[in-house]
């Protein structure tokens, strides 16, 4: 241990000759001393001091010079947003337009050429705004009022058939495999299938399950509906408490009524008790509403 | 912070280059034996040292020169077995000894060259550290972040192993 000391005082550069020469007596400290020695006298291959620095400020500069660039590539990037931006405004543009109405409630929209289109309640229309001009189309699922301003063939597509157009005002109801159109003015072409039918102004026509039924009509300028009044004329009674499920948030119970006698009338889409009374008065109905559950029964049965 | 000592300032950092970049060349040396690795490294951490410069303090710009060497060094070449390859440098005393004696002393060199390459190399860097770059066992602590005594141990095995290594071969 002693000897040890003295050999890391030795190899520390703080020995005295006395102390090295102590170790010399003792043959394994003797070679150690040697080893270390010999050690001391190697030497690493030299070292470039002025090379390695020349690339260590190289090694930097290059990485300003990669910075100095930055400017040109956050312009890229901007390029790259602004690119996908565009893209994507371009896309959204050509995108279906979708304007739907919920039950109790009606729109109107101006398309591109100031033609007007009215959704009745719980029903949805779809069109392109971008290539409007050229190409009159628009998607219709339930029952909207159209009118359309002078220009080329207006086409309002429904799951039942086409009507198309050329600058008038119409009434289109496409619901339960029913389609009914009711022309105001000017003329309307249906084409359901294989067939063709003018609809001419003062007219309508019904489309049920593959029967056509052209009628002529009263002298109105506009559906009743716009004026928030539903009128039906000989339909069934279920087809009128559907209409009436449109315009009210209420759910309807029939109890030992006869669904499909017919009837005609209208009902108001602004009071419920009063819409329920125009329905249910000329059928000898009567009828109860609890929170906005609304229960139809036959008068003769309670 | 004195300005005059700021590590960010070019007079100052070539200062610290052209006092500290030889050892810690030598410092990768001891432990990789391969010259361009111990360049890059070298330059790597001058490099990490410019772009850290107003984080390190004048006083720890060696410490961080050292740990910045060894964690590369540590993180590229992990455990790889190197081959040193010491140039001799010996005293000009010997020139007057027998041709015999001559080659005896260039077979023993040849076989401590060998043994030192065999060293683990935490063994070997401390212990070429004191043997080459004459660094005191305070400094070699102080560089590899260890205690005197650690440094001590690694001298004391490094100088048993040396000696059996040469015994044998």
């Amino acid at each position: 241990m002693e000897k040890d000391y003295l050999l890391h005082k030795v190899l520390n550069g703080i020995s005295t000759p006395d102390e090295i020469e102590t170790l010399q007596q003792d043959p394994t400290y003797k070679s150690y001393l040697k080893i270390a020695e010999t050690a001391s006298g190697f030497e690493t291959p030299s070292f470039d001091q002025e090379a390695n620095f020349e690339k260590i400020t190289n090694r930097l500069s290059s990485e300003k010079k990669i910075s100095r660039t930055n400017p040109f590539a956050s312009l890229l990037r901007i390029a790259a947003v602004i690119a996908v931006l565009l893209a994507g405004y371009l896309f959204v543009n050509n995108l279906d337009t979708k304007v739907e109405t919920g039950i109790a409630e009606t729109k109107t929209v101006i398309l591109p050429d100031d033609s007007q289109v009215t959704l009745n309640a719980a029903s949805k229309i779809a069109y392109k705004k971008s290539n409007w001009d050229k190409k009159r189309v628009i998607d219709l699922e339930g029952e909207a009022y159209f009118k359309v301003a002078k220009g080329k063939q207006f086409d309002v597509k429904t799951p039942q058939g086409t009507v198309s157009v050329l600058g008038t005002q119409f009434n289109v109801y496409a619901r339960n495999n029913t389609l009914f159109v009711q022309c105001y003015e000017g003329l309307v072409q249906v084409t359901s299938q294989d067939t063709v039918i003018r609809v001419p102004a003062g007219t309508h026509l019904k489309i049920a399950e593959g029967t056509y039924l052209s009628k002529e009509q009263s002298q109105k300028t506009n559906p009743s509906w716009v004026n928030n009044e539903t009128d039906f004329d000989n339909v069934n009674l279920n087809t009128v408490i559907e209409q009436l499920k449109r315009h009210y948030p209420i759910m309807v119970n029939v109890a030992g009524v006869d669904t499909n006698q017919k009837i005609s009338g209208s009902f108001t889409h602004k009071n419920l008790d009063i819409a329920l009374q125009s329905i249910c008065n000329p059928l000898g109905l009567r009828y109860t509403i609890k929170d906005n559950q609304v229960t139809i029964y036959a008068e003769a049965e309670k | 912070m004195q300005k005059d000592k700021d590590v960010c300032k070019e007079s100052i950092y070539n200062q610290i280059y052209k006092e500290q970049a030889k050892s810690i060349w030598r410092f990768l040396y001891f432990k990789c034996g391969n010259q361009a690795q111990a360049d890059d490294l070298v330059q790597e951490a001058f490099i990490k040292l410019w772009q850290n410069c107003a984080k390190v303090p004048l006083e720890k710009a060696k410490s961080f020169l050292y740990t910045v060497a060894n964690n590369t060094f540590l993180n590229e070449v992990a455990h790889k077995k190197v081959v040193l390859k010491h140039a001799r440098l010996q005293p000009e005393k010997v020139n007057n000894e027998s041709p015999q004696f001559l080659l005896e002393e260039k077979q023993y060199h040849k076989k401590v060259q060998i043994a030192i390459a065999n060293l683990t190399e935490a063994q070997r860097t401390a212990f070429l550290m004191n043997r080459i770059e004459g660094k005191k066992y305070r400094e070699i602590a102080e560089i590899l972040d260890i205690s005197i005594k650690a440094v001590e141990k690694r001298m004391s095995q490094a100088l048993v192993s040396l000696r059996q290594e040469i015994g044998n071969i």
